[in-house]
């Protein structure tokens, strides 16, 4: 089967303009993971796909392109545009920043897209944000194959101690923490977040392991829309 | 064929305008060589004077050659105790052509696009908060773009304003005067419905 048989359910992480009235479109798609495509003459003032090529938008597209860089030949809605205010919105604008940066062309992501979706369905329903976020990055990094377990010790195998002290070994798990480790946690915290108990403290702990297991993926440059939440969170 | 050194270089500079490929360019390089010189000539100084004076806007940042450009100068515009948020000098232009407002402007320049790499400080908004700060603003009127970015961009300033205790307005957005309801796009017929008034 190839990209230009059938419509691709796809939302769009990102859109930039290209050529005088044509977009560049980055589309996480169910079938394909994520592609980038070519919408020629989209921007123009006759052509109302412009409102339907936008982020928060359930499509159905059809392709066309034997390279890479896919053109666009429809596009359908399959419903409407999800309603993200504030902080949702801003919420939205970081998974899709995410996602583009950690994403391989055309690798089906099964997992991930089923939790994009179900997070974004979340968001316009105005759900907690950070256990939201928190359960997408899990799914995120297990999916991309950097998984890790929360309920055992990554060297010996055994069950986490909720007594015991415990730091985060890059892209294995928990292991016990020595005296010199910075980032260390409570196991009980570890347990919390694993059944996903979520409270203020396992929050917080989710955040900082989430920080450093996704550092890999991300590389050294941090993403910009956590600056979104950090100066308002500062104020 | 090669052209000389100095026809080579002048197509190529006239290819840092948008819309114009190798083909444009040796159309406008040929036009100004054969028939039109003195205007060429002016093009070249204007340009030139342009590019070494235009800068922003202090208050703004709208481009001028000015400290503060004529808006913000208006002492008329400044009473009104208006502010209104737009993107671009383009958005400005539009909105003084319906004669509708008389109240200061504030040029983002952009707007917030984490993927693109744009935060809140590359379009000034620590500016922004600062003239919050001072007073003198009564309304603050958000009329960013109905994108996913311009409503990113509304929000946070919004926020912003509420900090600040003022009160901001988002534009309407809804169907083209003279339009018909039969061909408008979904969203914006949402966007409409939404935003309905009781008559």
């Amino acid at each position: 089967m190839s990209v230009q048989d059938s419509a691709i359910d796809a939302w769009v992480l990102h859109r930039r303009p290209y050529r005088e009235t044509s977009l560049l479109v980055d589309l996480f798609s169910r079938q394909w993971g994520k592609m980038t495509l070519v919408c020629k003459g989209v921007r123009g003032s006759k052509s109302d796909k412009k409102s339907l090529l936008q982020p928060f938008q359930p499509l159905s597209v059809n392709l066309y392109g034997r390279h890479e860089l896919k053109n666009l030949r429809s596009v359908e809605s399959l419903g409407p545009r999800l309603a993200l205010r504030e902080q949702a919105l801003f919420c939205g604008m970081y998974m899709n920043e995410l996602l583009n940066r950690v994403l391989l062309p055309q690798v089906a992501q099964d997992a991930l897209y089923a939790q994009y979706e179900h997070s974004l369905l979340s968001l316009a329903q105005s759900a907690p944000l950070q256990p939201l976020l928190r359960e997408f990055e899990w799914v995120l990094l297990e999916d991309l194959g950097y998984g890790f377990d929360w309920q055992h010790d990554a060297e010996t195998g055994t069950e986490i101690d909720p007594g015991q002290t415990y730091t985060y070994m890059a892209q294995q798990g928990f292991v016990v923490a020595g005296t010199g480790a910075h980032a260390r946690w409570q196991g009980q915290l570890l347990l919390d977040v694993a059944e996903r108990r979520w409270g203020p403290d396992s929050l917080r702990c989710a955040k900082q392991v989430m920080r450093l297991a996704l550092h890999p993926l991300i590389g050294d440059k941090p993403l910009k829309s956590r600056e979104l939440f950090i100066q308002l969170e500062r104020r | 064929m090669q052209f000389s050194p100095l026809i080579s270089a002048l197509i190529d500079a006239f290819k840092v305008l948008p819309g114009v490929g190798n083909k444009t360019a040796q159309r406008m390089a040929f036009h100004l060589l054969e028939r039109n010189r003195e205007g060429a000539l002016n093009l070249s100084k204007v340009l030139h004077d342009a590019m070494e004076h235009v800068r922003h806007c202090q208050r703004c940042r709208t481009f001028t050659e000015d400290a503060v450009c004529d808006i913000c100068a208006s002492a008329k515009r400044a009473d009104s105790g208006l502010l209104c948020i737009v993107e671009s000098p383009q958005d400005v232009l539009a909105i003084e052509q319906t004669a509708e407002y008389h109240g200061r402007y504030f040029v983002l320049m952009g707007h917030l696009s984490p993927i693109d790499g744009i935060g809140p400080a590359e379009i000034g908004l620590d500016t922004l908060a600062e003239q919050l700060a001072e007073g003198g603003i009564n309304e603050v009127i958000l009329a960013t773009n109905p994108t996913v970015e311009g409503e990113a961009t509304a929000h946070y300033i919004a926020q912003l304003c509420r900090e600040h205790g003022m009160t901001a307005s988002r534009i309407a957005h809804g169907v083209p005067v003279g339009g018909e309801l039969e061909y408008i796009d979904g969203n914006t017929l949402t966007h409409a419905f939404q935003g309905r008034r009781q008559l």
